[in-house]
């Protein structure tokens, strides 16, 4: 009766935001304005917003009152375009923590920026509604943990002091600061609780709060560093030469406070979650599935892990450790069609908060506690109208493989007649997958009035090992007969126009649909190709990854090896193929890419221009391989609709 | 990354070379080049992040291009050569004799690109050395600056990792040097 009640309020909280809403135009899509993300507090009484605002590169940061129902804004920091926040966390239950940076001389690239600033806001209870005061940190660096369990205290690593982890108080910090005499203060009052002879890139925190393990590199490699409780000497439990991924990557302290939870550093080998008992040298698998590629893990409000985050046959879900709620939550998400996420849950796990979405809906947060009926606290997006998205449907498509394949194929909303068709490889092409969830490019893409397919082939992960292992060396072949497979069989089920039909993607993505067009002149009408590599054995004499030997091994496993397999790799390079391409071609890269370098793009204009074929020619200046700043994935977007439009609107014969 | 070291740990046959310099890289000043049977030209392209007073191919010194991204054209003996080290007065990095990346030939009558060599700073004394394959992107920078070479002779990649492309597009080139442009045949069928 109780799981009846929710499931109802939920469903008219669902049509209520759907009136609410005013278009989904592609504007709209393209900048998400609204709640972004939705985080709570340890407690489970405050929840602290992320909202983007129209004009505003800096999200506005709202508190919402769960027992009032009212918000107040705190962390209020000037905008700029250089100005990128990386990330919002509460530090205990009424100390919320915002780190933002500025970017450096590359303003196209998110990640070129590094945390220069990190504040922090205490909001207090009081009579009159919520108290707020807010502090900044004296010290350039990174609150590697915020130690929930332990009021008004962080972990804290200084730039200056990449080895060392500091127990900070963060009660007593102002706004107003004398940068070097706070911060010599803070550093003196602070407590050194963990120092390693290197740079940590991770440290690893046990259930009450003390630092028992590092993940470090110095000039001898890089090593997993595990102590006892109380000690200060450091056990090195793996090493690894060089920066390469070590044999284990430990991903946190399991509730005895004594076992690791860890995933094999292997890429292939992300399908099985181990407990590490580094004291009887002992590993025992704790999670895995036939199917489930492992993307992290779930962190309770209090800091535990209470779960496996995965992605599996085309859906993202949390498997939760011991919680008896996770099957009522399967049975409600599959009552209301909608994905539930738990973003958010209390020790006891009595209250809970949770983002419902869909294919079709960016998702709204609720608020529960106990039994009670869920509350909304606010909706993704709010200004798009739900019913004007495009709606998703799965194919499960008998490709040339042995398996089946998955594709996701979106109807663009209000068409009366089979709409043209973009067809979107997603890129890697090994070990990553598109999902049955919210998609901004996809909705953007439907937004034009066009149908969009997308494919996961062999190769993409979420369908077991074997699966993914059949991508690898078929760059040009297996895999687009798994795209071409689906593109018949979307074109077959007559709700798409199978004489329009463009195909565009990025990196590995872009990679296919120029290969794509040199397999099939007819078939596709353009291409759109970004970031794409052109020339397979230019991949290891110019991609950062492929310089090291562990990196160059990975790249021979997955592309081809170039000493021995040249001729074959040449074959289905488009650089060396493009006489028989029939159909116009948009070539877009960053010019600072280092994963697949500018030279890529450059052959393939030489190639194109002296073969005197149609291409259209964006080079993006100072723009790397992905992580753009919104400014860069708005032009790109942007110049790819135009191209498709100008490609696709045409029916034939007119 | 490797760091930096000091010239009084550097072997003496080294300091006699960096104090003499070799003489057997000619760079091309004035866009000619008259080669002898074993000569080949060499492409110097480098990226570098920080000044250098030295740079040394095998035991060869010479002046290092000044810091960004750099073209230079020098007359040099064929055979086998290696990036060996970057010197900043009595400081210098040594590469790593090991490390495939840092080889390439050059081969006589034709201009021999080697791929571009990048150093990017990595803070104090620190520096990270890689090569990058840029045939494509160096060709019309080459052409602009050295029209004659470029036309005498030809250019090929002879650095690390097996490259074709530079055949591969003259060829093409070659093959439709007579062939009416696509719009010129739009314009006629009007």
């Amino acid at each position: 009766m109780r799981a009846v009640t929710a499931l109802l309020v939920l469903a008219l909280l669902s049509l209520a935001d759907g009136r609410a809403a005013v278009a989904a135009t592609p504007q709209q899509i393209a900048a998400g304005w609204g709640v972004r993300r939705a985080i709570m507090n340890p407690r489970g009484d405050l929840i602290a917003l992320m909202i983007r605002e129209r004009g505003r590169t800096v999200p506005r940061i709202e508190i919402h009152d769960v027992q009032t129902g009212t918000r107040r804004r705190v962390l209020n920091i000037a905008d700029g375009p250089r100005i990128v926040v990386h990330g919002l966390r509460w530090a205990d239950d009424e100390h919320l923590i915002l780190t933002t940076g500025t970017r450096g001389l590359n303003l196209f690239v998110n990640s070129s920026a590094k945390v220069t600033d990190t504040l922090v806001s205490r909001i207090r209870r009081a009579p009159d509604g919520l108290e707020v005061s807010e502090g900044r940190f004296p010290v350039e660096g990174t609150v590697v943990d915020p130690l929930p369990l332990q009021a008004g205290v962080v972990l804290f690593t200084p730039y200056s002091e990449l080895g060392k982890a500091y127990r900070v108080s963060i009660a007593g910090l102002k706004l107003a600061i004398d940068k070097s005499r706070d911060a010599a203060r803070l550093l003196a009052e602070a407590e050194l609780a963990a120092e390693v002879p290197g740079e940590a890139l991770q440290w690893l925190v046990d259930p009450k709060g003390d630092v028992r393990g590092c993940v470090m590199v110095n000039e001898r490699g890089m090593q997993v560093l595990y102590r006892k409780p109380g000690r200060k000497s450091w056990t090195v439990l793996y090493r690894n030469r060089g920066r390469e991924l070590p044999e284990w990557l430990p991903l946190g302290f399991g509730s005895d406070g004594t076992s690791l939870l860890a995933v094999k550093g292997d890429p292939d080998e992300r399908d099985v979650l181990y407990r590490l008992d580094p004291e009887a040298g002992r590993a025992r698998v704790a999670f895995s599935s036939p199917t489930a590629r492992i993307l992290g893990v779930a962190h309770g409000t209090a800091g535990e892990i209470i779960g496996v985050n995965t992605q599996d046959r085309g859906a993202l879900r949390t498997h939760y450790f011991a919680w008896e709620g996770e099957r009522r939550l399967s049975a409600l998400a599959g009552e209301l069609q909608r994905h539930l996420f738990v973003v958010g849950a209390t020790a006891d796990r009595k209250t809970l908060l949770i983002l419902a979405e869909a294919a079709h809906d960016p998702g709204v947060f609720y608020h529960r506690v106990g039994d009670a009926a869920p509350t909304r606290v606010a909706v993704v997006a709010p200004a798009l109208n739900r019913d004007e998205l495009a709606r998703v449907q799965e194919l499960h498509v008998k490709g040339r493989g042995a398996e089946p394949v998955q594709a996701f194929l979106a109807l663009p909303h209000g068409h009366t007649e089979p709409p043209p068709l973009v067809v979107l490889p997603h890129g890697g092409p090994i070990g990553v997958a598109n999902t049955h969830h919210y998609s901004t490019e996809t909705q953007f893409v439907a937004a034009h009035g066009f149908a969009v397919l997308q494919v996961n082939y062999r190769g993409s992960s979420g369908y077991g090992r074997a699966f993914q292992d059949a991508g690898k060396r078929q760059w040009g072949r297996g895999i687009e007969d798994d795209i071409d497979a689906a593109v018949d069989a979307a074109i077959a089920g007559g709700k798409v126009d199978g004489t329009r039909v463009c195909i565009a993607g990025a990196s590995y993505g872009g990679y296919s649909a120029l290969i794509s067009v040199v397999r099939h002149p007819t078939k596709y009408r353009c291409a759109s190709a970004l970031a794409a590599p052109t020339d397979l054995p230019l991949l290891f004499s110019t991609t950062d990854s492929a310089r090291s030997e562990e990196g160059r091994k990975r790249w021979v496993e997955i592309v081809g090896d170039p000493d021995k397999e040249y001729q074959r790799m040449i074959e289905v390079s488009p650089v060396y193929q493009a006489a028989s391409i029939q159909v116009p071609v948009q070539l877009v890269h960053g010019m600072a890419d280092t994963r697949v370098d500018p030279e890529h793009a450059i052959r393939m204009k030489l190639v194109m221009e002296v073969l005197d074929k149609e291409l259209d020619w964006i080079p993006l200046k100072h723009v790397g391989h992905g992580g753009w700043v919104e400014a860069v994935e708005a032009q790109f977007q942007g110049a790819r609709v135009r191209f498709l439009k100008r490609h696709l609107r045409k029916r034939p014969g007119s | 990354m490797l760091r930096r070291r000091s010239m009084a740990l550097m072997p003496a046959a080294l300091l006699l070379a960096v104090a003499c310099g070799h003489g057997k890289m000619v760079p091309i000043e004035d866009g000619r080049a008259e080669l002898k049977a074993d000569q080949g030209l060499l492409l110097v392209h480098t990226y570098l992040q920080d000044r250098f007073s030295k740079i040394s191919i095998g035991d060869a010194f010479f002046d290092a291009p000044k810091p960004g991204a750099q073209l230079q054209l020098m007359m040099v003996p064929a055979g086998e050569y290696r990036w060996t080290s970057f010197h900043q007065g009595n400081l210098y990095y040594k590469l790593d004799r090991d490390e495939p990346a840092y080889a390439f030939r050059v081969e006589p009558g034709q201009i021999n690109y080697p791929g571009e060599m990048v150093m990017e700073s990595g803070g104090f004394n620190r520096a990270r050395f890689y090569t990058r394959n840029r045939s494509a992107m160096v060709l019309r920078d080459l052409e602009e600056m050295f029209p004659q070479l470029s036309e005498r002779f030809h250019v090929a990649y002879t650095g690390f990792q097996r490259d074709d492309f530079l055949i591969h597009y003259r060829g093409l080139r070659e093959r439709m040097a007579g062939k009416k442009p696509r719009w010129v045949e739009k314009l006629e069928a009007l």
